[in-house]
C-alpha cells in the first residue's frame, strides 16, 4: 500500500527524517511512536505530499505520491485543524467530504449517525460553525470525517490526545471495528493505546526508525522499556 | 495592582508582527500608498478653498467647508467600520494577570483613537485651516473650526467602536446608509434639493457659538463612558462566542450537482458569505454598483473612457475583490483540498466559475441602467467578457504564485495579511489592457461600434478556452504548491 524509500528531509540544514525504508501492507494498523521532533508529522505530510521531500519517495499503490494526484481519491487523513472547514457546520463539513466522493446528503448522514455516542450530542445537528466547537470536538469532527467516503488509507496524527477518557477508548475501537481492508497509520503518545490496537509497531527517533516490528506480548514490554526514563 | 506597559507591548507586536519582518516589498508598499494618500489629502487641503469658490460662488467658504466636514462624519465612521481594526481581543492575555481591569480598558479605547484612519482628516483640515481659516476668520470661529473637525474624529472613532464591537449593527445598514447618503450628494449636484445649505447654516451656527460646541464633546465622552462600563462587564478571559447565526440555515447545494468542482463552488459561496472579510469586499463590490448614479458623466475624462473604467469596475469587482487572493481564502483548510478527494485542477475550476459567474450576477445587476444611459449596458455587455476570460487568468496566473496566507475571519479587509504589493499591480495590467484594446479597435475600425466589437469578440474567444488556461495555471501551481501550501500554513 505504501512505500517509503530513502526518504530524506531537512529543515534549515537540520536533517529531520531519513528513513531508508518502510513497507505497509493493507489491512495492517501501523502505530507511530517517538518523542517530539521524532519526525511523526514530518513522515504524515510528505506522504500526503504536503511538503516536498529533500531526496527519496514515498510510493502509494506503487505509484509516486509527488507525481500523481490518484491517490487523493483514496486516502484520508487529519493531522490538524487545517484538515477541517472553520466555516461549516460540522454536519455540513461531513455532506461536503462526503460529496466528494459522489455519497448523497443522506448517506452521510446516516454514516455518521453511527458514532453519535463519540459526538455526545454537541456535534451533530448543532446549529455551530466548527470553529466554535471546542477543541476536542473538533477533533472528532476530524477523526470521524477522514472516515468518509470508504478511504482505503487513513492517517491520524496523534488521535487520542485532547479527547476524554471514554472517547479515546470509542476512538480506538473504531480502529478496530474499520480495520477491514484498509490501511490505519497512527501516531500517538499514548503507549497503551497503539499497543492494545495496532498490528505493527514503528518506533522513530531523531528521523531515524528504530524499530519496526509486528505486535506481541514481548514488543509491548519492549516499547514501555523503550521509553523508560532513566 | 501593577499596570504592565502596554505601550511597549504594542510596538513590540508592530515590530515582531509577521508582515513587517517578511515581507519588506509589501511594506514598503503600503508605506509609500500611505504616503501617496498623504500628499493627495495635503494638496486637495491646500485647493479646497479654491474649489469651493469656483464650484459654489458667492458662498461663504467656511461654512461650506463645514458642511462637507458635517457630509463626511458619517462616511468616516463607516470607513471605520469597514477597515479600521479594534482590536479588543489583543488584551485577552492581561486578563488572567494582576493588572487592573480598568486600565486596560482604558488603554484599550484610548489607544484606538491613534490609528491611521484618526490622522487622515487631519492632512486634509490642517492645510485648509492654516490657509483659509487663520488668514481669514474671526478667532472663535477658528477655535470652532478646530473643535469640529477634532470633535469630529473622536466621535467617529468610538461611535465605529461601538457599532464594530458593542452593537448589533447589521451590515446591510451600512448599504442603507451609504445609499442615502450618496444620493443627498447626487440630488446636490443635480440640483434638485439644497440640502448643502441647511449643513451649511448648521456649521456657521456652530463655529460662531461655542454653545454647540458642547455637542461633539458630549457624544465622545458619552460614547466613550459606554464602552467602558460596556467592556467593562463583558471582556472577560472565556472565549468570546458569539452567536454566528449568519446565513446558516440557507441551503447551498445548488453546484454539488456538477462534480466535484461543483461541491467546491458550493464551499467558496459559503466562505464569501459567512467569513466578515470576504464579505466586506462582498459587499465593497455592490457599492461600486452605484459609480455612475453618483459620478454621472465624468465629462473630464471622456465618456468612453469612463464608460469603460466603470464598467470593468462593475462587472468585475467581486472577481477583482476576491480572485486576487483566489487561493489564499483556503488558507486554513487549504491542506484538506491538496489531499482529499479531489484534484488542483477542480480547484482551479470551481475558482474560474465561481469568478465568472460573480461576473455574470453583478451585470445582469446593473441592466437596469438601461432606463438611466443605454451605452452603459452596451459597454459592460463587452467588458463582461473581458472580465471572464483576461482578468480571471490574470488572477489564476497570480494565484500559481501567490503565498500570502489569508484568515478571512479577521474584521478588517485592510489588515495587512494577504495584501502584497502584487495586488494593486495586477489592478493595472487588468484596466488597461482592455481600455487599450477599445481604442485600437476604435483606430481600427474608425467608430466606437468597432471598438466595442473588438473588445466583444476578443473577450467571447478568450472565455471559450478557459479550459486551457486553467490546464496550463494548474501545471504552474503544481510546480509551486509546496511553497504556497507551506505560506498558507504559517500563522
Amino acid at each position: 500500500m505504501i512505500k517509503v524509500e530513502n526518504l530524506r528531509k531537512e529543515y534549515g540544514g537540520k536533517e529531520v527524517l531519513n528513513i531508508s525504508d518502510i513497507n505497509i501492507e493493507k489491512g495492517e494498523i501501523v502505530g507511530l511512536v517517538g518523542n517530539n521532533g521524532a519526525g511523526k508529522t514530518t513522515l504524515f505530510s510528505l506522504i500526503l505530499d504536503l511538503i516536498k521531500a529533500d531526496s527519496g519517495k514515498v510510493l502509494s499503490k506503487e505509484v509516486d505520491v509527488s507525481q500523481s494526484e490518484d491517490w487523493k481519491m483514496y486516502t484520508s487523513a487529519y493531522l490538524d485543524d487545517g484538515f477541517l472547514i472553520n466555516f461549516l457546520t460540522a454536519d455540513e463539513y461531513f455532506e461536503f467530504v462526503g460529496g466528494l466522493f459522489d455519497f448523497s446528503k443522506t448517506d452521510v448522514q446516516n454514516f455518521v449517525q453511527q458514532f453519535e455516542p463519540i459526538f455526545n450530542g454537541e456535534v451533530l445537528g448543532q446549529k455551530k460553525f466548527i470553529r466554535q466547537l471546542s477543541m476536542g470536538n473538533r477533533k472528532k469532527v476530524g477523526l470521524i470525517g477522514a472516515l468518509i467516503g470508504n478511504p482505503e488509507l487513513i492517517l491520524w496524527d496523534e488521535p487520542f490526545s485532547n479527547l476524554d477518557p471514554s472517547t479515546q477508548i470509542r476512538v480506538r475501537n473504531i480502529v478496530k471495528e474499520h480495520s477491514d481492508n484498509r490501511t490505519f497509520f497512527v501516531s500517538s503518545h499514548d503507549l497503551h493505546h497503539i499497543a492494545e490496537v495496532c498490528t505493527r509497531i514503528i518506533i522513530l527517533e531523531h528521523g531515524k526508525v528504530v524499530r519496526d516490528v509486528k505486535n506481541s506480548p514481548e514488543m509491548k514490554e519492549e516499547l514501555f522499556e523503550f521509553f523508560e526514563v532513566k | 495592582m501593577k499596570k504592565p506597559n502596554f505601550l511597549k507591548h504594542a510596538w513590540l507586536s508592530f515590530r515582531r508582527s509577521p508582515a513587517l519582518t517578511q515581507n519588506i516589498l509589501q511594506t514598503l508598499f503600503l508605506a509609500f500608498f500611505g504616503f501617496y494618500i498623504a500628499v493627495s489629502f495635503l494638496v486637495s487641503g491646500l485647493v479646497a478653498g479654491e474649489l469651493i469658490r469656483d464650484f459654489f460662488p458667492g458662498r461663504d467658504v467656511l461654512g461650506m467647508a463645514g458642511a462637507f466636514l458635517i457630509y463626511y462624519l458619517p462616511m468616516d465612521i463607516l470607513m471605520r467600520y469597514f477597515l479600521q481594526k479594534f482590536p479588543t481581543l489583543s488584551i485577552k492575555p492581561y486578563l488572567l494577570l494582576p493588572v487592573s481591569k480598568s486600565a486596560m480598558i482604558h488603554y484599550l479605547l484610548r489607544r484606538s483613537l491613534f490609528s491611521f484612519y484618526s490622522f487622515l482628516p487631519l492632512f486634509l483640515t490642517l492645510p485648509f485651516f492654516l490657509v483659509e481659516v487663520l488668514p481669514n476668520a474671526s478667532g472663535i470661529e477658528a477655535v470652532g473650526f478646530v473643535v469640529m473637525v477634532l470633535g469630529g474624529i473622536v466621535s467617529s472613532n468610538y461611535i465605529s467602536f461601538w457599532i464594530s464591537k458593542a452593537s448589533d449593527f447589521n451590515n446591510s445598514f451600512s448599504i442603507v446608509l451609504l445609499l442615502l447618503l450618496f444620493g443627498f450628494l447626487f440630488l446636490e449636484f443635480k440640483g434638485i434639493t439644497s440640502f448643502f445649505s441647511y449643513l451649511e447654516s448648521a456649521a456657521t451656527a456652530f463655529f460662531a457659538n461655542p454653545v454647540w460646541w458642547a455637542i461633539p464633546i458630549f457624544i465622545s465622552a458619552g460614547v466613550y463612558l459606554y464602552l467602558f462600563n460596556y467592556f467593562k462587564k463583558h471582556l472577560t478571559a472565556e472565549k468570546e462566542s458569539k452567536d454566528e447565526t449568519y446565513l446558516q440555515n440557507i441551503s447551498l447545494g445548488f453546484f454539488g450537482r456538477f462534480g466535484r468542482a461543483g461541491r467546491l463552488m458550493d464551499l467558496e459561496i459559503r466562505l464569501l458569505l459567512r467569513s466578515k472579510r470576504a464579505r466586506s469586499y462582498l459587499l465593497m463590490s455592490f457599492a461600486i454598483l452605484f459609480f455612475p448614479l453618483i459620478m454621472g458623466n465624468t465629462e473630464g475624462l471622456g465618456e468612453e473612457f469612463s464608460y469603460l473604467l466603470f464598467g470593468l469596475l462593475m462587472t468585475g469587482m467581486i472577481a477583482l475583490n476576491h480572485g486576487q487572493l483566489m487561493l489564499s481564502w483556503n488558507s486554513l483548510h487549504f491542506d484538506l483540498l491538496l489531499s482529499r478527494g479531489n484534484t488542483i485542477q477542480d480547484i482551479f475550476r470551481a475558482k474560474y466559475y465561481i469568478l465568472a459567474l460573480s461576473c455574470l450576477v453583478t451585470y445582469i445587476l446593473t441592466l437596469p441602467y438601461v432606463f438611466y444611459d443605454p451605452m452603459i449596458v452596451v459597454f459592460n455587455t463587452a467588458l463582461l467578457f473581458i472580465n471572464t476570460s483576461f482578468s480571471i487568468y490574470m488572477y489564476m496566473a497570480l494565484a500559481s504564485y501567490n503565498s500570502l496566507r489569508v484568515d478571512p475571519d479577521e474584521g478588517s479587509s485592510f489588515s495587512m495579511s494577504g495584501f502584497g504589493a502584487a495586488h494593486y499591480l495586477i489592478g493595472i495590467p487588468i484596466m488597461v489592457f482592455p481600455i487599450l484594446l477599445f481604442y485600437i479597435g476604435k483606430l481600427g475600425f474608425g467608430s466606437t461600434t468597432g471598438g466595442i466589437l473588438t473588445l466583444l469578440v476578443v473577450g467571447v474567444l478568450a472565455s471559450i478556452f478557459h479550459q486551457r488556461v486553467i490546464n496550463a495555471c494548474v501545471k504552474l501551481f503544481t510546480g509551486n504548491r509546496y511553497k504556497i501550501a507551506e505560506a498558507f500554513r504559517k500563522v
